[in-house]
This record gives structure tokens, sequence and C-alpha cells, in this order.
């Protein structure tokens, strides 16, 4: 019975926080170079809204969510209206609640990885004529990953702990939205100590390898020319 | 004419006011440009190659217009044709120093581990005798060695012209000798037009068909010509 408690929530907080990663991996790198390599107006006013989730109230960042994907929202009435979708209380209203909250984890990780790669690098792959998305994946990247990897891992670490904001826009719906941050406090409330006590140790494991595995990948070895 | 160019670029800063105004015309195969540091030698090369770009002016190669402020001309560093060393080599330290010879002759979008046989990369490893440490990576090699593997790559993408930057600035006295004079009999060997930037008068000297002196952010006097 404790095995079934625990699975489906475990299954559902690593696809959940899996799918989260995998959004911020794309957008939060993208952003990240963005940000590390063009001026703009407005640049760290953008960069301090966008790092907001990481220091707001997951409370107050779900309730945002809420407002704005309800069906009386702004972007949910949208969605109803053209798509027939609908967010709130489901596990992709989850997914976007630990994608925001762990957004800036990916972001800023990734840029200083790429603030504190040499831009010659980049300028000397331009003048031998490698395209620029050639550049980006034979150079940048390759230089900055670890970097980057060490803040996707943080971020999937959050997202699986993610609790406040999902519990606001995705509820507690054991099977469909009760991941096992949530499940925990469920257990807890029934008084069902030993489901509590088994969710907690599980949801401790996995945060305690996530955790080591971003500490190895961790840049703290820099390449230098040693002359 | 073998090169004529005319730059207009004006550096605004709290901390400093710098403006680059320089106009050169000339038929010389090996072109220095001499001037201490920060007389703006290095964005010069670097507008030249279209690392930066210019406020205004025009960059013309054997009379072919490679920017154009007027027509609106701006090539891509990519397809100006011109290779450029760096003062610091900028090596990738994540590839060995054939990956990084080979670099220019791979289009597609990811490192490869072996290299296809190929007669041009060959020559250039027995020439510059670099065959031995072919496997080795950037930070394991010397600022010699670092310097003749900057040269084989640059020359491997088989440019139209070589832009050099403080070549010989990170080696000790007697390293500069050799390959100083290395590099005039390769230049003599393969016989492509060469831009020299330096603040050393030894390099003028042994390297320089005809020089500007730049001082300020602008040519000062009269070209000095060898011949």
């Amino acid at each position: 019975m404790m095995l079934t408690d625990a699975w489906i929530p475990l299954v559902l907080t690593l696809k959940v926080a899996g799918i989260a990663t995998a959004l911020n991996m794309v957008l939060g790198v993208a952003v990240a170079y963005l940000f590390a390599r063009k001026n703009f107006l407005g640049k760290e006013f953008l960069d301090a809204m966008l790092t907001l989730p990481m220091v707001m109230p997951p409370t107050v960042l779900g309730y945002y969510l809420l407002v704005l994907l309800g069906r009386e929202g702004p972007i949910g009435a949208f969605l109803k209206e053209q798509f027939d979708i609908n967010l709130i209380f489901t596990w992709q209203g989850a997914v976007i609640a630990a994608s925001i909250v762990s957004f800036p984890l990916v972001f800023k990780g990734a840029r200083a990885a790429f603030e504190s790669t040499e831009i010659y690098y980049e300028q000397a792959a331009q003048v031998l004529n490698v395209s620029d998305w050639a550049i980006f994946l034979r150079v940048t990247l390759p230089l900055a990953w670890r970097g980057i990897l060490a803040g996707v891992l943080l971020a999937f670490a959050r997202s699986a702990g993610e609790f406040g904001a999902t519990l606001m826009i995705a509820g507690s719906i054991p099977g469909k939205t009760q991941t096992l941050s949530i499940a925990v406090y469920e257990a807890v409330q029934a008084g069902q100590d030993d489901v509590a006590n088994f969710l907690v140790l599980l949801t401790s494991v996995v945060c305690m390898s996530v955790l080591l595995v971003s500490g190895r990948l961790a840049p703290g070895r820099v390449i230098s020319r040693n002359l | 004419m073998r090169w004529k160019f005319k730059l207009h670029k004006k550096y605004l800063s709290s901390k400093r006011h710098f403006e680059i105004n320089v106009d050169v015309q000339s038929k010389a195969e090996n072109l220095v440009l001499f001037g201490p540091s920060g007389s703006g030698k290095t964005q010069i090369l670097k507008m030249l190659s279209g690392l930066i770009q210019p406020d205004s002016g025009l960059v013309q190669f054997n009379q072919i217009d490679l920017f154009n402020s007027e027509s609106g001309v701006n090539l891509s560093p990519q397809n100006r044709g011109l290779a450029y060393v760096f003062q610091e080599y900028a090596l990738f330290p994540h590839l060995t120093v054939l990956q990084n010879i080979t670099f220019a002759l791979n289009k597609s979008w990811f490192n490869r581990a072996q290299h296809q046989e190929n007669q041009m990369v060959d020559d250039w490893l027995d020439k510059l005798q670099l065959r031995a440490i072919a496997n080795q990576y950037p930070h394991e090699i010397s600022g010699g060695q670092s310097q003749r593997v900057a040269l084989a790559r640059a020359l491997m993408s088989q440019p139209k012209a070589l832009l050099l930057d403080e070549p010989f600035a990170s080696l000790d006295d007697n390293l500069r000798k050799n390959l100083r004079h290395e590099l005039a009999a390769l230049q003599k060997q393969i016989g492509i037009p060469m831009i020299l930037i330096t603040h050393s008068q030894e390099d003028v000297d042994a390297l320089g068909d005809e020089v500007f002196h730049v001082a300020n952010g602008m040519i000062v006097g009269e070209p000095l010509s060898s011949n």
C-alpha cells in the first residue's frame, strides 16, 4: 500500500519537474544568451523581473498565475475560448508553476556561464567562416555547459520540491496533481505518519541525489593557459 | 590598391571618450600598424575583419567593398575571407590542437572527434612542426606552440589576407626573434597579404613593407615604406 501511495506522486513529480526543466533548458538558456551577449533598453529591469520568482513567496506567485490563467483571467479565458484548454487543477498547470518558479535558476546560472566565457573564442570562430548556429553549438555551449548544467540540476530539484504555487494552481488531486511535496502535507494532515515518513525519506533521497550530481558538475575547475 | 580603409567610430563612456578616425591606402603586401597600447590598433583590425562595426566608413581589399556605410555593404566576418590571429591566440580550450587547426574545415554543427585525412592539414602540421602536439590541448602546450597553432588554424580557412594582432607580444625575447623570422619566411613562401599590428620596433623592421604610425585613434605622419 505504502509503495503505491508513494509511486504515483513520485512519477507525477518526476514528470512535472522533468518537463518544467526541459522547458527551462531551452527558454532559460536562450534568454540567458541574449542577456549575456546583447545590450538593450531596460535589460537589468527585465533581469530583475525574470528573477522575481526566486524571491517571491510561491503562494503569491501561485495567486498571480491563478488570476492570469483562471477562467476569468486574460490568458485563461483566451485559451478556453480559442483552444478549449483549461490549465487550472491539471498537471500541466503544475508544470507551468514549476517552470516559472525554477526559471531564474537556469537563467541566472546560464547567464553567468555565458558571461564568463571570453568573447574572443566566438570571434575566432566567426573569422574561421563557421555559421553562427555552429559557433553556438561548437564553441559557446561546450565552454559554458558546466555552469548551465549546474543551474539546470538545481532547477530540477526546485521543480521537484515545488509546493506553494503548485497547490494554488493545480490543487491536490490524488493521482492527478498531487506531487510528492503535496502528498507529504496531505499525509501529515490526515495523521498518516507512516506514509508521511516514507514520502519524506523518498523526497530527501531524490533531492540529495540531484545536489550531489550538480556539485560534481559545478564549475570549480577553470581551464587556463598555464603559461 | 591592395588596402583602402577609412574608419570612423566614437566610443563614449562616463570614464573615457575615445575616437577612431583613420584613412589608409596601401599597396604593400605587409602592412604594419605601429603604435603604443591603447592607441586603437586592435579596434581598427577588428573593424577590418567585421568583428566590430564602424560608425561610418569604408573597407576595401583588392578594390572590393567589404564594408561601405554609404552603399550599405557590410559583409559578415564569415564572408570577408580575412583570417585573424588574436593577441591571446584564442585557441578553443575544449578542443585538441588538431581539432583547433581543422575547425574551419568542419562545416557541421558539431565538433568531430576524428578528423578526415587532408593533405593541407598534413602539410601545415609538418611546416609548423605541430605533429607531435596534435592531440594535446591548448593548456598543455607552450606559448610559441600556441602561436603556431593559431597561425595554422587561421591559414586553414584559406583566407585572402591575414590579420595579426600583436602576434609576438606574449612571448619571450628569443622565441619572439625566431618566430618573427619564421613568419617572414612563411609569408614569402605562401605570398598571402598581411596586416600586422604591433608596438614593437623590431616587428616593424622585420616584417613591415609599409608602416603607418597610430596614436590616439589616428594615423600620425606619413607612412614609412621599406622600399
